[in-house]
């Protein structure tokens, strides 16, 4: 599992995992089930036009219905796997925040994935950013996290659920690792 | 003496043309499948956070797809 590939230190403890906002897959869920059925939409109207006495061709369609099945059952299923296709995009990107670390996997597409952890030493800032009336309702928004390396690309994501809580969870983490560093430093000094 | 007015194709070829493409969709579409779901499956299992899960979504998915597969199995052997 994830946890094995990202081989965490010894008592290192996984503070929180987050996942992209439900939100984001319902609206493109919503894409693709309106693709599913547009075959079966078409169907029922061309079958209800050849129907009407004023219909300029004479075809009866029903006997062409175990055609039917057979396409639409076959792009049901090619659906479905692009459905599944974009619930294992969103499923496994994800953020875990542990008592060291933000580790942030970027997974874009199935075989392609990026994969960027820093220490929580490093973090100078998180900057939340809850835009839309949806976001605000629904809780969810961009999170950046600002490193001194300067290099925050890979620690910005969008459609985060409960951003103020994901940052406060972060600086509490981060505040805890300095205070346990300086309380390391103060210990070898003496 | 062979009819001018003949169609070039008629409704039988036209159907066996349809049944033989038909088939050979229902092979693509197969080996789609096997793909997709051996990635997936390599990816839940591999990069999920939570295996219990991993595995509900990978048996919904498998499930769902086989009720897919008995619809196109079944209409096919009608055409």
């Amino acid at each position: 599992m994830l946890f094995e590939k990202i081989q965490l230190e010894s008592d290192e403890k996984v503070l929180k995992i987050v996942h992209k906002h439900w939100f984001l897959i319902f609206t493109r869920s919503m894409g693709i089930a309106l693709t599913a059925l547009f075959p079966l939409i078409g169907w029922v109207i061309v079958s209800y036009m050849l129907s009407t006495p004023e219909s300029p061709i004479q075809l009866d369609l029903s006997n062409y219905s175990n055609y039917f099945v057979y396409f639409f059952s076959t792009w049901l299923l090619f659906n479905w796997m692009m459905f599944m296709h974009m619930l294992t995009d969103h499923h496994l990107d994800v953020w875990v925040v542990t008592d060291r670390r933000i580790i942030s996997i970027d997974q874009r597409g199935l075989f392609n994935r990026n994969i960027g952890s820093f220490r929580l030493e490093k973090l100078q800032d998180v900057n939340i950013s809850i835009n839309g009336i949806v976001a605000t309702f629904l809780h969810y928004g961009t999170v950046e996290a600002q490193t001194a390396s300067g290099s925050e690309e890979e620690f910005r994501s969008d459609y985060l659920p409960h951003p103020r809580e994901l940052k406060s969870i972060i600086l509490e983490a981060a505040d805890m690792r300095l205070q346990h560093q300086r309380g390391n430093g103060a210990e070898q000094a003496a | 003496m062979e009819n001018p007015m003949e169609p070039i194709v008629s409704g039988a070829m036209f159907e066996k043309l349809l049944s033989f493409g038909a088939e050979g969709l229902f092979y693509l579409i197969t080996l789609i499948f096997l793909f997709f779901s051996l990635s997936f499956t390599h990816h839940w299992l591999a990069y999920g956070t939570n295996r219990t899960r991993s595995i509900l979504v990978l048996a919904t998915y498998l499930g769902v797809s086989a009720l897919f597969f008995i619809g196109m199995i079944v209409s096919l052997s009608t055409l």
